[in-house]
């Protein structure tokens, strides 16, 4: 995919399949803002968040990551051996920064990852659009 | 719900229809729609589904992530509305600033008769008229309460605190053809410091032909003031100052 693809282009995805938000347990929604509630719910089936409401929260204020984070995860599942993806907010106060990582854990050895993991920052570099790689880093756990 | 206040807790409306197919779907027909509405609705985006399954597999659950049918959607230039095709469903939805019914209305029923002449569908399946609301609070903890007729009981032998919760109830109507499903429950709140509470109330006909597609408007009036009635009797007073105040 060009990296020049705008986010509009990007479209969200939608998932059928019921989250673990209370609210969020209807199969359909054509609500614009419950579905993307629903959605940012529903990847928690592909990735751990390691502080649940802070993740939740910043993909909630970030929606245009939304369709990434599955182009992410599914780079990362082609390129590695059966990994687990976490995701983690990390906050700096005195720059006023917040950014997203997605750590992947696998079982290959460590020269191993780090050869696979640059592969997957190649793709990251080429593909993801430079306002959302300000904030997303795709590292190992 | 809306002009009464100074600052309502409307995030949304929408009008969903779901069809009685005349013929199978033509391919086609978003594109005719776009070609009639572009003007208002300009910008096209594909919201292609994608739904992650869980699949057993012999060495154990493997995530599967598969494409659902899509949809288009249309949205303004503020991207403050759209309309939404997809396979026998039309969805107008109006975020905010929703600017009252008297707008919304006639909206809604220029793009049913746009897509009744074009898609040429048998009947409706259903039809839902739906005002999502989010009541957003400057605490962490809220007596729902004080702000809601409408909400979990808890029996005093359980905690009192809790984090998420929903609630839904659907009252028949019509000989239970139609039903007001209203719902409350917690979201994610955009600031760690505040509390937001959805409350849902959805008015749908949901017997297959029960209304006619020449009946439309009556029945999106009755809906409406339904809707309507209903908002007002779920928030308290103390909930009406605070968005009245704001």
């Amino acid at each position: 995919m060009d990296a020049a693809i705008s986010l509009l282009q990007r479209s969200l995805p939608m998932f059928p399949v019921e989250g673990n938000y209370p609210y969020i347990k209807q199969e359909e929604d054509n609500s614009s803002i419950l579905t993307l509630i629903k959605q940012i719910d529903q990847l928690s089936d592909i990735f751990i968040f390691n502080n649940v409401m802070e993740i939740k929260r910043f993909l909630f204020n970030k929606k245009e990551i939304l369709p990434i984070l599955i182009e992410i995860y599914e780079q990362v599942i082609s390129i590695f051996d059966k990994p687990t993806l976490y995701l983690d907010v990390y906050n700096d106060p005195e720059e006023d920064y917040s950014g997203l990582f997605i750590e992947i854990d696998s079982n290959l050895p460590l020269n191993e990852s780090i050869k696979r993991l640059d592969k997957i920052v190649d793709w990251f570099v080429t593909n993801i659009p430079n306002e959302i790689r300000g904030y997303v880093t795709v590292t190992l756990k | 719900m809306e002009g009464k206040y100074k600052n309502p807790p409307l995030v949304e409306a929408l009008c969903e229809f779901k069809f009685i197919p005349g013929t199978s779907w033509d391919i086609t027909i978003p594109g005719i729609i776009y070609e009639r509405i572009k003007n208002d609705f300009p910008e096209k985006k594909h919201q292609i589904g994608i739904g992650i399954t869980l699949q057993p597999k012999e060495k154990g659950i493997e995530q599967k992530i598969e494409q659902a049918p899509p949809r288009i959607q249309f949205f303004n230039k503020d991207k403050t509305a759209l309309v939404q095709v997809a396979p026998d469903l039309l969805v107008v939805n109006q975020l905010k600033p929703y600017q009252g019914w008297n707008k919304f209305k006639p909206i809604i029923l220029k793009i049913f008769d746009l897509y009744r002449e074009i898609a040429n569908p048998k009947g409706l399946k259903r039809i839902g008229l739906r005002y999502i609301n989010i009541f957003e609070f400057p605490d962490k903890i809220i007596e729902l309460k004080d702000y809601f007729r409408y909400y979990p009981m808890i029996p005093e032998t359980l905690p009192q605190s809790y984090d998420s919760f929903l609630i839904r109830t659907e009252f028949p109507y019509d000989n239970r053809e139609e039903v007001l499903i209203i719902s409350l429950g917690s979201i994610i709140p955009r600031s760690p410091d505040i509390s937001s509470i959805v409350l849902d109330i959805d008015y749908a006909m949901i017997s297959p032909g029960h209304i006619s597609l020449d009946n439309i408007d009556i029945w999106l009036e009755k809906a409406h003031r339904l809707v309507e009635d209903s908002f007002e009797k779920i928030i308290t007073d103390k909930s009406r100052d605070f968005f009245i105040k704001g």
